[in-house]
């Protein structure tokens, strides 16, 4: 697993040939998605009565290190979780650009 | 009669010969009986003379149609070959100067040419279909049962296309036939024979072809023997002439050979004919994906419902396969079944993607990236938000929420947490943490990411700020950085992953010389030059770290502060000797320049470094706080300016909707009506464009509502203007709710239209109709 984590899609999508504003296009959409994903993710798995404390502590964009340890503590192996997604989305990243070769 | 036999006689010639046998009789007998019987016979020779003779005729002015036909056949490929040619020495320059002009209709005249040569070879087709007829008598033709039965025996299609032994064969015998199933589309004969013209010149590629009835095989094969050396024996390549006399020998009259194989031609574009089929084949593939989509979401829906709840550890374990894959065996066929079919929709779909892309003279990373885009980030991104439907509203608030939380989050730092996930650079571990606390800008995730993304730093260590000590050498380090940091705006990222530990490196060699300094000044120059780079860097949450020891109690605290423990050597240099040389210190005092950006308020800046206490006392520093990029970035300002035409969005107004649903500008807009309302009031800036800008923009019908699925549109009328984009922002945000109610139901009555009706074109007068009749 800790090998599809490593390797790398930037590479493998030959971004580094497009334009600057292509390659920041590309990674902040990559970006958001993942973020959606794992968010998508956690809030299922937070009982409800969490949600409102998630909300709160996002309603400030400065608190990032309350709301990683928030779900950490919240949802269990919330890294492993996390790294599991990215891993599976890189995944069928690969076996996509690999089928167009 | 040795002559005879000797020499071969026509069947008219042998008639003429009876008829002038039979004159002789009349005339050498006396009986009248005699005479009238030889009379009789004269005449039926001269009826069947006749007839031998129309015969004659009329195959030989079949003969000089099928010659016509021939001729012009060799005349019209000669001619678009001239045509092809004319347009290599234009696009070359060679010989003429470039003329895109002239180009285009030379294309044209190629496309004329083409449709011309089509009608011609479907007039050789029909010739060739003509029953064959050996002698030209219709007596003599078998027609016993057993002869029957093989000629109503065809040969298959199959068949047919295998016995075929040039491409020029071929293509007559496409043009004779209805057409073949692929196995996904349905070609006709014409369209086929088009494709193997086009491949057999180089154009397209074999791929084009199907593989249906062998057909493929068969242009191979035809393809391959053409490019070896010509056999003399080869007669079937040769034009056949009616003063050969080979008529009657000729079974398979062959159209006249190309002239000699020019050198392959550079691919060609694809006519808009072409690009038109291309883009059909690619729709009907994408209507497949869509289907496999929604089944696969139905029923892993389903199985999500009954499923019973397990804990996350359990079903880790069986996927690290510390388990039985219990959770695998639980998974009903169903689903896999219906997962199998979305996966295998999603590679044919981006395989033919790809393809389409490449004729159309992409470049492999283009290709790529869309591929990425469509495939991978569209469909992950669908199959999420339908997920996300039959949530409590709750829930939806909640996402929401995380979702404008990231947004507001500083855009540098998200694209270099970004980079590093998707580089694998932060897959080490003793990196920064779990990958998790990056995703969530966890500050010490942030540190080490900054460090990543600003690879290059690795070069630049704590020596070279101090032990060079020529101004010139430290400005030219420190211009080089701000330089640097310059190109880092808001669309110009230069990423590379590169040493991660290159900035920890450089802050605890800083920290450490600090430290380590005795004088007052020493340490004050020091600190400036952190704030200096750290300004200069133009990150805050960057270099989170800097501002940690500048701002930790034990420093903060005062001059003298006690050393930390464990702290390494500073490497290569001497820290408790460094000289500064007044020049140095002199460059030190520069404050960095970064007019572009606006200043950041101080409670946003590492200005709380202000409060930490007095060791920026001494620090001559200016008055304006100094300037850094926002920590909260402009949501108007959006990372690109272009929208691409998707399957998904194939219209410009559900573009306009999905680029400004990414770039997290409408989801700061709390009903949808508002939403509706922005997206209409950037469609409306170009919905009143001249066609001719419209051309400009991309938009190459001319026709705000027609846009090609594939094409991109410049919309920097509104998205590379962050103010007028906010306007209308604001200008949504301000509806009142009575505008908020109306703009919702119209937007239900045309969604139930559309959706009722999903072939019909929702033009502004269509629309402006069922608002009407809805009484709104």
């Amino acid at each position: 697993m800790n090998d599809i984590m490593q390797k790398d899609l930037i590479e493998a999508l030959g971004l580094e040939e497009l334009s600057r504003e292509k390659q920041v296009e590309v990674i902040e959409k990559t970006g958001a998605l993942l973020f959606k994903l794992i968010l998508q993710e956690s809030i299922q798995r937070l009982p409800e009565e969490h949600l409102d404390e998630l909300e709160t502590l996002m309603s400030d964009p400065q608190n990032t290190d309350k709301v990683y340890s928030f779900l950490k503590e919240k949802i269990e192996n919330f890294d492993s979780l996390v790294e599991e997604i990215i891993i599976d989305f890189k995944k069928e990243s690969f076996e996509v650009l690999d089928s167009i070769k | 009669m040795k002559e005879n036999m000797e020499k071969e006689v026509s069947p008219i010639e042998s008639k003429r010969e009876e008829i002038k046998r039979y004159v002789e009789d009349i005339e050498s007998s006396t009986d009248p009986e005699v005479q009238e019987d030889f009379y009789q016979k004269m005449k039926k020779a001269e009826e069947e003379l006749k007839v031998l003779e129309n015969k004659e005729l009329s195959e030989k002015q079949e003969q000089e149609q099928e010659q016509e036909i021939k001729d012009k056949i060799w005349v019209k490929r000669g001619e678009i070959k001239q045509y092809e040619d004319q347009i290599r020495e234009y696009e070359s320059g060679d010989k003429f100067k470039s003329s895109p002009k002239v180009i285009d209709e030379l294309h044209e005249k190629i496309n004329k040419a083409e449709d011309e040569l089509r009608a011609l070879e479907k007039d050789w087709s029909r010739i060739l279909q003509k029953p064959e007829d050996e002698g030209g008598d219709e007596e003599t033709t078998p027609t016993k049962p057993e002869d029957t039965e093989s000629i109503e025996k065809e040969p298959s299609l199959a068949e047919r296309i295998k016995e075929m032994k040039t491409i020029e064969h071929l293509i007559t015998l496409l043009n004779s036939i209805e057409g073949i199933q692929g196995e996904k589309v349905y070609f006709t004969g014409e369209d086929l024979a088009q494709l193997v013209q086009k491949v057999a010149d180089g154009v397209l590629h074999l791929n084009y072809i199907t593989r249906s009835e062998g057909l493929r095989d068969k242009v191979k094969e035809l393809l391959e023997e053409r490019e070896k050396p010509e056999d003399g024996e080869n007669d079937e390549e040769k034009p056949t002439k009616p003063e050969d006399g080979n008529g009657d020998e000729e079974k398979t009259p062959t159209p006249p050979p190309l002239p000699v194989a020019p050198p392959p031609l550079p691919p060609m574009p694809p006519s808009p004919e072409e690009t038109e089929k291309l883009r059909e084949n690619l729709n009907a593939l994408y209507g497949e994906l869509e289907d496999a989509r929604a089944k696969f979401i139905r029923e892993h829906q389903e199985y999500l419902k009954n499923r019973k709840k397990e804990s996350l550890i359990s079903r880790l374990k069986a996927k690290l396969g510390m388990q039985k894959a219990e959770e695998e065996e639980e998974l009903p066929e169903s689903l896999n079944e219906a997962r199998a079919e979305y996966d295998r929709s999603k590679l044919d779909y981006a395989a033919e993607l790809a393809h389409v892309l490449k004729q159309e003279g992409r470049t492999q990373s283009e290709v790529n990236v869309q591929v990425y885009d469509e495939v991978i980030l569209n469909e992950y991104g669908l199959r999420k938000q339908a997920e996300a439907e039959s949530w409590t509203p709750k829930e939806k608030g909640a996402l929401r929420r995380g979702l404008d939380w990231y947004m507001r989050q500083n855009r540098f730092t998200r694209v270099a947490i970004s980079t590093g996930l998707l580089t694998g650079a932060v897959a080490t571990t003793g990196g920064f943490g779990a990958v998790a606390g990056g995703l969530f800008f966890a500050s010490n995730y942030v540190r080490g990411m900054a460090a990543v993304t600003l690879g290059h730093l690795s070069g630049l260590g704590f020596d070279k700020v101090f032990k060079d000590k020529t101004k010139e050498k430290l400005t030219d380090t420190i211009q080089s950085e701000r330089d640097y940091v310059a190109g880092i705006t808001e669309n110009n990222i230069d990423i590379r992953p590169s040493d991660i530990d290159s900035l920890h490196q450089f802050e605890e060699q800083l920290k450490n010389a600090y430290d380590k300094a005795e004088s007052d000044k020493r340490k004050r120059l020091m600190a400036k030059s952190a704030v200096m780079l750290a300004a200069t860097l133009g990150s805050s949450a960057g270099l989170k770290s800097l501002e940690g020891f500048l701002a930790s109690g034990e420093i903060a605290s005062g001059i003298g502060a006690e050393t930390p423990q464990d702290t390494p050597e500073v490497s290569g240099s001497d820290a408790e000797n460094i000289d500064i040389n007044p020049e140095i210190d002199e460059a030190l005092n520069v404050v960095p320049e970064t007019p572009e950006t606006p200043v950041v308020p101080v409670d946003q800046t590492i200005d709380t470094l202000d409060e930490s206490g007095g060791m920026y006392a001494d620090v001559p520093v200016a008055e304006e706080p100094v300037a850094m990029p926002e920590v909260i970035a402009d949501p108007f300002a959006l990372s690109s300016t272009d929208v691409v035409i998707t399957p998904s969005a194939n219209n410009l107004w559900s573009a306009i909707q999905s680029k400004l649903q990414t770039e997290g500008v409408l989801s700061q807009l709390s009903t949808s009506g508002q939403q509706t309302e922005l997206v209409d009031n950037v469609y409306n800036v170009f919905e009143k464009m001249t066609p001719e800008q419209l051309k400009s923009i991309g938009i190459t019908s001319g026709d705000v509502q027609r846009v090609m699925t594939g094409s991109t549109i410049d919309l920097s009328e509104v998205f590379g203007k962050p103010e007028l984009l906010k306007s209308m922002f604001e200008g949504s945000s301000e509806l009142s709710q009575q505008a908020i109610t109306n703009i919702e139901a119209q937007g239900k009555v045309i969604s139930t239209f559309a959706s009722a009706n999903p072939d019909t074109m929702l033009t502004p007068d269509l629309i402006k109709k069922l608002v009407t009749e809805a009484g709104l």
